[in-house]
């Protein structure tokens, strides 16, 4: 066999489990040099073990890695490194207190004298790094802590090319970026190929797989299920392979029209001239019972911000009026904006919205202690009724209410977060990028909660940073850029391409 | 590292800004030290001649010492109680072996800083390799120096050589020998450790010890590696301690854990770790000892000394709380 | 999720529980190996005598570990103990012989427990600082309002006699102090399993960040639990103050490392979230027998200190890691 066919690196028969549960299953890889390989699968599906074991951030239990041929005993990160793999981690492994150029090199100082580390030519190493990147407008003596986050990934890629690996993982290097941060680190992935190195690329948007990659390899429940050689790749048959059964489920039926009714009732939400310095400025809008409205945009263009401003986590500097029901409020902490009525759903990556050590139920009970009492004590039996009530008419799946919350697989965790809010009903419910990492069975689960809220009469407030999940959920789309809501879309003029229109267009400012 | 998130772009203060505010703390303490000699220096002008500077300097020098050795621990994220009993126990050694030869010092000195790093490996080894949390381990630790400390020296006595004490606490013309002393265990130790690799190592860790480790740093080498500096300088400021006051005293440490966070929090160091110099913890150690003696000069009844310290430390502590009180958003509050 | 939680969180779902629950066990389980080591040591520990004076120094370490317990749950400390003991007995003990009155001690103690639980959470949680280092400071302080206190206001040597009932005084055979730990431990106990508030502390403990986004009331509750803290350490030194008959400068000085190894060696770890009071009893009464016990030995105050600091170590190693 020639030296050119055999692959950078082959995996055999990685096995990997955790506590009681199989992480990893007799899965193979084979990574060619000059090739894109993209890794793909639901949440849980293994993708993260598999990096995990290449990195060297765990060892496997059984299996092997051979890099060019030869058996390689990966048992740290560093041996990782020597070994020419590199990895881009999806929770960046960056030190917000050094500056670019200490994050780049990081564990392969230059050194003056065999002794002191040598900065000034970490500095020229650096820059020339960062110029291969196109990125020469980072500076190497910043503080990485000052840097935006697409600038921090790129640093991060720097410090990974830094090695000059014969293999990259890019582990989800897309999910926090804009659209034309994305472009360019596909065109930069684009490059590295054209060099040979071989890459390993994960991520939940088939849209970039389709585009990147040559190989791809599909993972469920910890086993390989299926690979597609160059230009065999099929979005229908991925997705079947990802979801098995379950695929039918992630179709999302779209809305019915809003029906009149709804539109002359009176708003559960009123929001004028709401402003945040440096956040958003001048945003109005109402929202009616029975609707969803979507803040989309580009990631970073204020609508998160609204919405926290709305929930109260701005201590201070929010001008502008809030109503609620009809009572005007000026949130300074969350608690009021409940007291108020609306209640939140965050993102489930930031672990914000519930408690991971406490079981399932008194993370459901939490929002509503106060009800299931019977004199001064917490009843069992209230509490038993309630939660089991809510697990079933979300569908959670847990062994029991008294299962850690951090036992459950993603979306369940999330479905328990929005459990706990609808002990009873409120006026406004508020999902902030509730799907964020949650596979598509558990996503359509929450859709059909959020449609279920409506149905019963309250507004929806959604944020997502999928642009597809719009045109599926909401009646109405207020599109935001830099601060300002740049249009309203409504009814069947709520699509893609219409938010990406809205997105890039120059905010119009109310018309006189 | 968290997806930042809540972290704002380059542009909204201006990269000077940033930076002047990484040195708020060592400029402030700066300022506040100006402030505190003048004060002091209308009160009683004999301070400024060489022998008033040098008594300012004796007072301040074992804190900053202790404060230097606490930063370090503190900018890897870790936290070390046991500071004060170190300073203890080497303390009690050292009075009670020093015999008046010159060979004798030599050794007793060697054995001094053998002993600091032998109580930072025992931290270390419990932290880092133990697993067990700081706060708790060096907690223990104390006490069990301070125990040791008590069976050596049960009571305040020992001695120490007059040439000794010289060495330490003059002063050549208006240049106090417990600045060199400073000064060099600052050479000596910090000027390597933050000019090789280790320091930036030290700092990482403090950062974010998993991305540290995902980057391939040793981290519970580094963690090691930090208490026994701190042992180190704590063993340095026993020495000074047992020149300055020509004895040994089973409860000579006790104030200074306490008094050298404080003198780091106030020489703007990180109590999570990752952010700090060292020139902060130093200033900010000088203010917080002179201000103390100041009070005797100033005809504060001794009954209201504890008062005021401990609420110049409430201020101090409470003025850097202010700044992240400026926060507008809860969430960044938490992400400390 | 980091690579740390995975194995932990997709084990057994009832991990949590028996796991709590473990901890709790194992204390009683040292408890009853350190009181048969106390019996090997000295055969006077089989005496009613002796266990009644165990009981009560118990009693003192476990009424502030009741304060100490919610503290480190919501993932805090209060090392503000021994100089609010102290400052509550000297206070009590003037102004009740001052005014004349009994309950003068009582309104003290209640003014005192306020005051500093206050102080606690305004540097705590209004200006964020480190409970750890600003209790610290805030017992500097009190130390510092005890010296000018007692420098103007010579202390008297006559306790108010409620202090001493409660401290020495018998119902039958039990000690006063004992069924007063007793109940206010059952109070902290039924507060944790089956109020609100109980619910409240473990989910600050866990995570603040969700519990702010839930609607829990962080400012109100971490001031509950600071006045609570502080309340108990206040109530220990009436107590104590009628214990030795004296108010004295430095009485509590002893204090502050006992509850805090009792807390942990129950169980409740460090970071918060999780523990609970039923293990800082068993904590409480094996700090006392193990005091207890070194005294008995004849062995010195250093070496006392170092078997402590020891004994805690190794406890806290056994049970207390950080995840790798």
């Amino acid at each position: 066999m020639a030296d050119s066919d055999m692959p950078a690196l082959a995996a055999v028969g990685l096995t990997k489990r955790f506590g009681g549960v199989m992480a990893l299953q007799d899965v193979d890889l084979a990574l060619q040099r000059g090739e894109v390989h993209a890794l793909i699968g639901a949440n849980g599906a293994g993708k993260s073990t598999l990096v995990k074991l290449l990195a060297g951030i765990v060892y496997p239990d059984a299996g092997e890695i051979r890099i060019a041929g030869r058996p390689a005993a990966i048992a740290n990160p560093r041996s990782a490194r020597n070994a020419g793999i590199a990895t881009v981690h999806q929770e960046l492994s960056l030190f917000p207190s050094l500056s670019v150029a200490e994050n780049i090199l990081i564990g392969q100082e230059l050194r003056r004298g065999g002794f002191w580390v040598d900065a000034r030519a970490g500095r020229r190493r650096a820059a020339v790094l960062l110029a291969g990147l196109g990125a020469e407008d980072i500076d190497p003596d910043a503080k990485l802590g000052e840097l935006p986050l697409a600038q921090a990934q790129i640093v991060e890629i720097a410090k990974a090319l830094s090695g000059d690996p014969g293999v990259l993982i890019l582990d989800e290097p897309t999910s926090a970026l804009s659209i034309t941060e994305v472009e360019r680190l596909l065109a930069l992935v684009g490059r590295l190929r054209a060099k040979g190195t071989a890459i390993v690329f994960i991520s939940h948007r088939l849209g970039e797989i389709e585009r990147i990659a040559d190989r791809v390899t599909i993972l469920r429940s910890g086993k390989k299920v299926g690979e597609f050689a160059p230009n065999t790749f099929s979005r229908t048959r991925a997705l079947a392979l990802m979801l098995g059964e379950s695929w039918q489920a992630g179709r999302v039926a779209r809305p019915p029209a809003t029906p009149a009714a709804v539109a002359a009732a009176a708003p559960v939400l009123r929001v004028q001239g709401l402003s945040l310095h440096r956040h958003f400025v001048d945003v109005d809008f109402d929202l009616r019972p029975g609707e969803v409205v979507g803040l989309a945009g580009l990631e970073g263009q204020g609508q998160k911000d609204v919405l926290f401003a709305l929930f109260g986590l701005f201590r201070r500097g929010v001008e502008g009026r809030i109503e609620i029901a009809g009572r005007r409020i000026h949130p300074r902490r969350p608690r009021q904006s409940i007291d108020a009525g609306m209640a939140f759903i965050p993102d489930d990556r930031r672990s914000l919205g519930g408690f991971l050590g406490l079981s399932v139920s008194e993370n459901i009970a939490i929002t509503v202690l106060d009800q299931l009492r019977r004199g001064f004590l917490l009843s069992p039996a209230a509490e038993t009724t309630l939660v089991t009530g809510l697990i079933q008419r979300l569908g959670i799946v847990c062994p029991n209410p008294a299962a850690l919350l951090g036992s459950l697989s993603g979306g369940n965790q999330q479905k328990v977060v929005a459990a706990k809010w609808l002990a009873r009903p409120m006026p406004v419910y508020v999902f902030c990028d509730p799907t964020r990492g949650v596979d598509a069975g558990a996503r359509a689960g929450l859709f059909q909660v959020i449609r279920e809220l409506v149905t019963a009469g309250s507004g929806v407030l959604f944020y997502s940073t999928d642009i597809s999940e719009f045109p599926a959920l909401c009646d109405r789309v207020l599109v935001f850029r830099e601060g300002r809501i740049s249009g309203t879309l409504a009814g069947q003029a709520v699509s893609e391409q219409n938010i990406l229109d809205l997105s890039f267009r120059e905010a119009q400012h109310a018309a006189a | 590292m968290r997806p930042p998130e809540s972290r704002r772009p380059t542009g909204q203060h201006g990269k000077g800004w940033q930076r002047l505010g990484e040195y708020a703390g060592p400029l402030s303490c700066a300022v506040g030290l100006v402030i505190v000699i003048g004060c002091y220096a209308l009160r009683q002008p004999l301070i400024l001649s060489p022998f008033g500077l040098t008594s300012l300097a004796n007072v301040s020098v074992a804190l900053a010492l202790a404060a230097v050795g606490q930063s370090i621990v503190l900018l890897a994220a870790g936290l070390d109680l046991s500071i004060g009993g170190q300073i203890t126990l080497i303390n009690c050694v050292a009075a009670t072996t020093m015999g008046n030869s010159g060979f004798s010092i030599a050794a007793v000195v060697v054995v001094s800083l053998l002993i600091g790093l032998g109580t930072g490996f025992v931290n270390g080894v419990v932290i880092a390799y133990g697993r067990v949390e700081p706060l708790i381990a060096t907690f223990c630790t104390a006490f069990i120096f301070t125990g040791m400390a008590l069976i050596i020296l049960p009571r305040p006595g020992g001695s120490i050589p007059d040439g000794f004490a010289f060495a330490l606490t003059e002063s050549w013309g208006p240049l106090p020998f417990s600045l060199i002393l400073l000064a060099g265990a600052v050479l000596v130790v910090w000027v390597p450790v933050f000019g090789s690799p280790l320091g930036r190592y030290i700092v990482a860790v403090g950062d974010d010890a998993e991305s540290a480790r995902v980057s391939g740093l040793p981290v519970r080498r580094i963690e090691l590696a930090s208490y026994m500096l701190a042992g180190l300088f704590a063993a340095v400021a026993a020495l000074f301690l047992a020149a300055e006051t020509t004895s040994g005293d089973p409860s000579i440490g006790e104030i200074y854990t306490l008094n050298s966070l404080a003198a780091a929090v106030l020489g703007g160091v990180s109590l999570s770790g990752g952010r700090g110099t060292v020139i902060g913890p130093i200033l900010g150690s000088f203010v917080l000892a002179i201000i103390m003696n100041a009070l005797g000069v100033f005809d504060v009844s001794a009954f209201w000394q504890d008062f005021i310290e401990g609420l110049i430390l409430m201020v101090v502590l409470g003025l850097g709380g202010l700044r992240l009180l400026a926060a507008g958003n809860w969430l960044t509050l938490f992400h400390q | 999720m980091n690579i740390a939680s995975i194995g932990a969180a997709t084990s057994s779902p009832l991990a949590r529980l028996s796991l709590a629950h473990r901890r709790v066990l194992f204390s009683y389980v040292i408890l009853l190996a350190v009181y048969a080591a106390c019996i090997a040591v000295n055969r006077e520990f089989l005496s009613w005598s002796t266990l009644r004076l165990q009981l009560v120094q118990a009693a003192f370490i476990g009424i502030i570990a009741i304060g100490e317990t919610f503290a480190i749950l919501i993932g805090q400390i209060d090392l503000s103990v021994p100089w609010t003991i102290t400052l509550s007995a000297i206070l009590g003990s003037n102004l009740a012989v001052q005014y004349d009155a009994q309950w003068v001690a009582f309104a003290v103690v209640i003014g005192v427990g306020i005051a500093v639980g206050l102080l606690n959470t305004l540097g705590v949680f209004v200006l964020r600082v480190h409970s750890l280092i600003w209790t610290l400071s805030v017992n500097l302080l009190l130390q510092g309002v005890a010296l000018i206190y007692t420098n103007a206001v010579a202390p008297t040597t006559r306790m108010p006699s409620v202090a001493r009932f409660l401290a020495l005084g018998n119902v039958g055979d039990l000690p006063v102090a004992f069924l007063v730990w007793a109940f206010c431990g059952a109070l902290a106990i039924v507060a944790l399993r089956t109020l609100p508030f109980g619910r409240y502390v473990y989910a600050i403990g866990n995570r603040q960040a969700a519990a702010l986004l839930s609607g829990v009331r962080l400012g109100r509750m971490h001031a509950i639990v600071f006045i609570v803290s502080a309340l108990g350490s206040a109530f220990v030194g009436l107590l104590l103050s009628g214990y030795s008959s004296q108010a004295y400068l430095g009485m509590g000085n002893d204090y502050a490392m006992p509850s805090v190894a009792a807390v942990v060696i129950g169980g409740t770890q460090l970071i918060g979230g999780q523990g609970g009071y039923v293990g800082s009893i068993a904590g409480a009464l094996i700090v006392v027998l193990l005091q207890a016990m070194l005294i008995t030995l004849n062995v010195s105050e250093g070496a006392r200190e170092m078997v402590f600091g020891g004994l805690l170590l190794t406890l806290a190693f056994l049970f207390i890691r950080r995840s790798r």
